[in-house]
């Protein structure tokens, strides 16, 4: 079924909407979960919430696209759970990782308190991922908004190893820069 | 925690990208990419593949039936109810909020009313949150940093003093043309452990803040009964305070005046005490918004388009090309990210009997998206019509992004479409 129908169906509030949501997307928001929680019973929880605040979502979200909606809730909810898991300790997981990495971007010689709202934030990403070229936007974003491990990717893309990380070392370098010409501290 | 930030801005990129990241094969077999393995045991090899065209096929050996997911009797009562009951729940926020009168949900204070009891409305459960709007705009033009001022705002009795949230971040922020968009105070605490969590912040403006959020959930329990909802309604000294959230959520307490609207959040993390004393302090010491009423003369400069030709350049109309003459053409530059940049356009066009204003705002609310109409390569003659039919103005988007206002002080849907159609 395709996904105008589907969100008809939300928009109708027709339970099969879940059913036909879930039978397309459920494996793509379950590969989501895992990423971060390495854990198949808590993805899973998740990816039920997330098809149920899709439900709650929809009206009067109409997103333009079911499947980045259903994605993006998951994440939410997956960092979320991910945080009240681990936030007294950060041992192992992709989702350290990705954080540790990331401190990379943050821009040196200030101090970390934050005063810009999270959507500021994503309106500069997303200018700046609209600059990278497209292989480097798709690595970057299988690295930091999928949690892919360097594996991963690479048996994703066919690279070796030391490239996909040059590539992403690469591209946290730009967004730092990206940040700093706006400005940005966080 | 910072770079969680980061992680949590990723979280709402373009849709387009995160799809795209889907397509990462050098094989560059684009008919078959591979979105994600599934770690499920039942999957015989857990790959589906998703097609460029946005169908879906599961794999071959894996047919699965389709299975009802809410294996619970509450999670199918919440369905059921909340067809009905979001609409009801709806409609008495929104007049609640544009102080329509009482109800009978609406509790008194008074000074023996613990904590949790502005809260009583409140569910226990965790709610999932919903994604927001694929296209991602600030609410403001610029942003004055107030970071440092933090021991002289606490020393004049401004905000209070709060000693174990060693973190803050303090700004105003301001609409293009100048005026008050909203005030931010935040205070954060951070420890070893999750308990030590904190986020506190105070939020001011002239007017009640609409910013794109969550929509409201209906739950009821196993029994069918529908759980009242979470938003809980307290008068107090003829004011009225919303309380929202609950525990392991955020919580919010807003309240309006004479004065402008405010509301106080807490973290999850932060227990209803917590909450209700800052509240109170915010109380007991009301917030005078007209000492940031002024945007600093130095953030902005007010000059015209004649001035800066290259301002919005392609986002306004060619209406001179119309026969229209230009009454006033006002550009407002501000410092964004230590650069200068155009942050607000406002033009006002006569032709004969018709009067039309031209707005551009980088900053964009609520209120704002609901009475856009797209980009003007989406407008059609019968979408602008039908949006002009019941008031005299309405929103266009541009990838700047910024958002354009056509207003028809004077005039027909005709002129505003023969206006667009010099941007298509």
């Amino acid at each position: 079924m395709d996904d105008s129908r589907i969100i008809g169906l939300f928009n109708e509030r027709n339970e099969t909407a879940i059913t036909e949501a879930e039978s397309k997307y459920r494996r793509y928001c379950l590969s989501i979960a895992d990423n971060i929680l390495h854990d198949r019973e808590d993805a899973a929880e998740c990816v039920n919430d997330a098809f149920f605040g899709a439900w709650n979502s929809i009206p009067p979200h109409a997103p333009e696209n079911l499947a980045a909606f259903l994605g993006k809730i998951t994440r939410n909810l997956s960092l979320k759970k991910w945080r009240e898991r681990s936030a007294s300790k950060r041992g192992g997981g992709n989702v350290s990782v990705s954080l540790d990495e990331l401190e990379e971007c943050l821009p040196s010689g200030h101090s970390v308190e934050e005063y810009i709202e999270t959507k500021e934030l994503t309106a500069v990403i997303n200018s700046f991922l609209g600059t990278l070229p497209e292989t480097e936007r798709r690595v970057f974003l299988r690295r930091y908004w999928y949690f892919d491990s360097i594996d991963d990717i690479c048996t994703r893309s066919g690279f070796g190893k030391s490239k996909v990380k040059m590539m992403l070392k690469r591209t946290r370098d730009k967004l730092r820069a990206a940040l700093e010409k706006e400005g940005i501290f966080i | 925690m910072k770079t969680e930030l980061l992680i949590d801005a990723l979280g709402d990129v373009s849709d387009d990208y995160i799809l795209d990241a889907c397509n990462l094969a050098e094989t560059g077999d684009i008919e078959n990419e591979i979105i994600g393995r599934s770690h499920d045991p039942e999957d015989s090899n857990g790959i589906a593949h998703f097609r460029k065209d946005g169908t879906v096929e599961a794999d071959s050996k894996e047919k699965k039936k389709v299975r009802d997911i809410f294996c619970k009797n509450t999670m199918i009562k919440y369905i059921s109810g909340a067809a009905c009951l979001c609409l009801i729940v709806i409609t008495v926020i929104t007049a609640i909020r544009s102080g329509a009168g009482r109800s009978a949900s609406i509790q008194h204070w008074t000074d023996s009313m613990a904590a949790k009891d502005y809260f009583k409305n409140s569910g226990n459960t965790d709610r999932p949150n919903s994604a927001s709007s694929s296209i991602v705009m600030p609410t403001f033009a610029i942003l004055l940093p107030l970071d440092d001022s933090r021991q002289a705002l606490e020393e004049a009795g401004i905000i209070p003093v709060i000693a174990d949230h060693t973190e803050h971040s303090f700004a105003v922020m301001y609409n293009g043309d100048g005026s008050l968009y909203k005030i931010s105070f935040r205070w954060g605490r951070r420890g070893e452990g999750i308990e030590e969590y904190s986020d506190l912040i105070f939020r001011a403006a002239p007017k009640e803040i609409r910013e794109i959020s969550d929509t409201v959930a209906v739950r009821t329990d196993p029994a069918g009964n529908v759980i009242p909802p979470y938003v809980t309604v307290t008068e107090r000294d003829g004011i009225t305070i919303l309380a929202e959230g609950a525990e392991n959520e955020n919580k919010t307490l807003t309240w309006q005046t004479d004065k402008g609207w405010f509301q106080v959040q807490g973290s999850f993390k932060d227990s209803y005490e917590d909450i209700i004393a800052f509240f109170d302090w915010f109380w007991a010491h009301p917030f005078d918004l007209s000492d940031y009423a002024c945007i600093p003369d130095d953030l902005i400069i007010r000059s015209t388009r004649a001035e800066y030709p290259d301002a919005f350049s392609g986002m306004i109309p060619d209406l001179t090309s119309l026969g229209y003459t230009a009454v006033s053409e006002s550009v407002n530059l501000g410092s964004v990210g230590g650069a200068v940049k155009p942050v607000w356009f406002e033009g006002i066009y006569t032709r004969g009997e018709t009067r039309i204003r031209w707005t551009i705002n980088t900053g964009a609310d609520a209120d704002a998206w609901a009475h856009n109409i797209g980009r003007p390569s989406e407008i059609t003659e019968e979408k602008l019509a039908r949006a002009l039919s019941g008031q005299e103005c309405v929103n266009i988007f541009f990838d700047l992004p910024c958002m354009a206002t056509l207003t028809v002080e004077s005039g027909s849907a005709t002129d505003a479409m023969e206006i667009v159609r010099t941007l298509q």
